[in-house]
């Protein structure tokens, strides 16, 4: 088994075997960060073939300044995001009312992470990747504005509709748990 | 309260997603394997763009250079031999015109002049008178292609004649004669006299030349003209000394080194196998191996010898190594248990069976002996040297690696014989520049850009597949002269 260092050795020199061993080492971690900036399977698979090849070829660039990890995650995030960028044109983001909604506390525990990314993967388009840059990413409003080229009041407005959204959802699940318990997952 | 309770939801997510893992389809990975071959085919295609190119950019330079060339060194022939031609009948005319004009001064001769009013220059004649014997004096006119003579004869009587006789190659006044008398002794009258006969000459004619039958050697003019005519001598004779030295390169031999890259022209894939996946998977790799491109080494000896001024013939032993990657997707097998990379060389073993797998990248080197002969025209033939050569290669095929980019498969080489796909001879056209420059008396340096085009496949005809690669390279040359 190689390490970290010796894959990315063998990934600089284009050695295909240290390639599909850093594939294998990362591709299910990554498909979930693609599955949660797509609407579907088939979208997160096209991100993460696009964005593992990014890697491959970005690789002899690398420093090993940074985590392999958070540089794979960040070369997902953006293609993500290219990705999406245009149906972003067709579907400006616009500011909305924010909603007032009673914070109540909601508990994610007992609840699957397939249900969580099935519930980010209903919401709008610019809610869903308002809500994934700050609330997981963890990048501020600002600097998420200036990424995908909107006001930081907007990127505001839109993670709080999404948070809203989501607090609906969640709020369903737990009274459907009370009901049936937890072994619907 | 609110935002700890709004962090307090985000880090919920967070934590949720923290390990979260999802399988990808088994799809990705043979996608992204797929990306990076087109992607470093591409990187190789642009490689090999980028040697084509320089081999063409090559030979397009050495085809100006040998065009101008040559054009400045006719025309500098011509115009030096037009300026020398010029040179020698200006020095020639004034020195007749000064020696007569002296003479005529000195004595006291009669002055005889030409002036043609249709020309703009003129010429004259001078011939002493005085001493009583019958003189013939005898002038040329050149004109290009006409040439003709005025002949006169003159007593020293009081009767003068002047009898011209005009001889001219030309229609006008060819074979004319003109007898006149007159009985002055006055020389104007004579001088008029022939003139208005020199008039009479065709337009055609124009005095350019002037030979006089007396010449004074003692005269310090003269002297200066004949040093002039020495001085250009000598420089005539170091410029033939120059280019024979030039041209002392009779016999020499060169070691050289070429890289390049190749593109199969035409290619066509068989149709064998006993299962229709078989086929398929054969047909594919077949396609992928024969339409590769490449890149190509040449290294070698050669022996050359001049046949005539501009003529040599070079000839020569060569190692050619044609590498090229290819993605396959197929392995063979005999047994079920050992598997080897997918290539036409299992095509005609009975024994081989091809199994559809994952795409996988090859590397395929095929390596030949050539014995080339070629002809070379030498367009420029000086220290800076330019030429064109022609020929053919006898290519004989040595052996074929394959290399596949799997852990699971093992490499393997194919040699010449009956089982081997490829023709164990082959032969080749060869078409490329040289442009050299010579460094002292034995050594030459070349850099030749050429192409390299097989007359027939290199595999074996009864296999059904053509391909004849054509190979762009640009070669380095070390050439030592043996005399």
């Amino acid at each position: 088994m190689l390490n970290e260092n010796e894959l990315i050795d063998g990934c600089q020199k284009g050695n295909r075997a240290s390639q599909r061993a850093l594939y294998e080492a990362y591709c299910r971690k990554m498909m979930v960060v693609c599955l949660r900036y797509s609407k579907s399977t088939a979208e997160a698979e096209d991100i993460l073939q696009e964005a593992f090849v990014k890697v491959f070829q970005g690789i002899k660039n690398f420093r090993k300044e940074s985590k392999l990890e958070t540089w794979i995650t960040r070369i997902m995030v953006n293609t993500a995001l290219n990705a999406r960028r245009k149906k972003l044109y067709l579907f400006p983001m616009v500011d909305i009312e924010e909603t007032n909604l009673p914070e109540d506390e909601v508990s994610l525990s007992g609840i699957h992470f397939t249900q969580l990314l099935e519930m980010i993967q209903t919401l709008p388009q610019g809610c869903q990747i308002v809500f994934n840059l700050f609330a997981i990413e963890g990048f501020s409003h600002k600097e998420i504005a200036e990424q995908l080229g909107i006001s930081e009041g907007t990127s505001k407005s839109q993670f709080s509709r999404a948070k809203s959204l989501l607090q609906q959802r969640l709020q369903k699940e737990s009274m459907y748990y009370g009901r049936y318990g937890e072994s619907k997952i | 309260m609110d935002d700890m309770e709004s962090q307090k939801f985000e880090s919920a997510f967070k934590d949720a997603f923290a390990e979260a893992k999802v399988d990808p389809s088994e799809n990705v990975w043979n996608n992204i394997e797929l990306d990076l071959a087109r992607a470093e085919g591409g990187e190789l295609k642009r490689r090999i763009l980028f040697f084509k190119l320089l081999a063409a950019a090559s030979v397009t330079f050495a085809m100006c250079v040998a065009g101008v060339g040559y054009y400045v060194v006719q025309n500098n022939d011509a115009v030096s031999s037009e300026i020398l031609a010029e040179q020698q009948s200006r020095i020639e005319s004034l020195m007749a015109e000064q020696t007569l004009r002296e003479k005529s001064v000195d004595k006291g001769a009669a002055d005889l002049t030409i002036s043609p009013t249709d020309r703009s220059s003129s010429l004259t004649v001078a011939e002493n008178v005085s001493d009583g014997e019958p003189k013939t004096g005898v002038v040329k006119y050149t004109n290009n292609s006409n040439v003709s003579y005025a002949r006169y004869n003159q007593s020293g009587s009081t009767d003068k004649i002047v009898n011209s006789e005009l001889i001219d190659d030309g229609s006008k006044s060819s074979n004319s004669r003109i007898r006149s008398v007159t009985n002055s002794s006055d020389p104007r009258e004579s001088s008029a006299v022939y003139a208005s006969h020199i008039q009479h000459l065709p337009k055609t004619i124009s005095p350019a030349i002037m030979t006089a039958s007396v010449q004074d050697e003692s005269d310090p003019f003269n002297e200066m003209m004949l040093k002039l005519r020495q001085k250009e001598l000598e420089m005539q004779a170091a410029d033939t000394k120059e280019k024979k030295k030039l041209k002392s390169e009779n016999l020499w031999t060169s070691v050289g080194f070429s890289a390049g890259g190749f593109n199969t022209v035409s290619s066509g894939t068989p149709a064998q196998s006993s299962s229709f996946a078989g086929v398929f998977a054969n047909n594919n790799v077949a396609d992928h191996q024969t339409k590769a491109s490449g890149v190509a080494y040449t290294a070698g000896v050669s022996m050359g010898t001049r046949l005539s001024n501009r003529w040599v013939l070079q000839g020569g032993v060569n190692y050619m190594a044609q590498s090229s990657d290819y993605t396959a997707d197929a392995v063979v097998t005999s047994d079920y248990q050992t598997f080897q990379a997918g290539s036409v060389n299992k095509m005609q073993s009975t024994d081989a069976e091809f199994l559809a797998s994952a795409p996988y990248n090859v590397n395929n080197s095929l390596q030949y002996l050539g014995i080339p002969l070629q002809a070379g025209y030498l367009v420029v033939d000086r220290k800076f040297g330019i030429q064109i050569n022609a020929g053919v290669s006898t290519d004989l095929f040595l052996q074929n690696t394959l290399t596949p980019e799997s852990d699971a498969l093992s490499r393997t080489t194919q040699g010449r014989g009956d089982d081997s796909p490829y023709r164990p001879l082959n032969f080749s056209g060869l078409l490329g520049t040289e442009l050299s420059y010579r460094l002292g008396d034995r050594y030459r340096l070349a850099l030749n850009p050429g192409i390299r085009y097989p007359f027939s496949s290199i595999y074996k005809s009864e296999l059904g597949i053509k391909a004849m690669p054509l190979t762009f390279d640009v070669g380095l040359k070390f050439r030592y002269i043996f005399h």
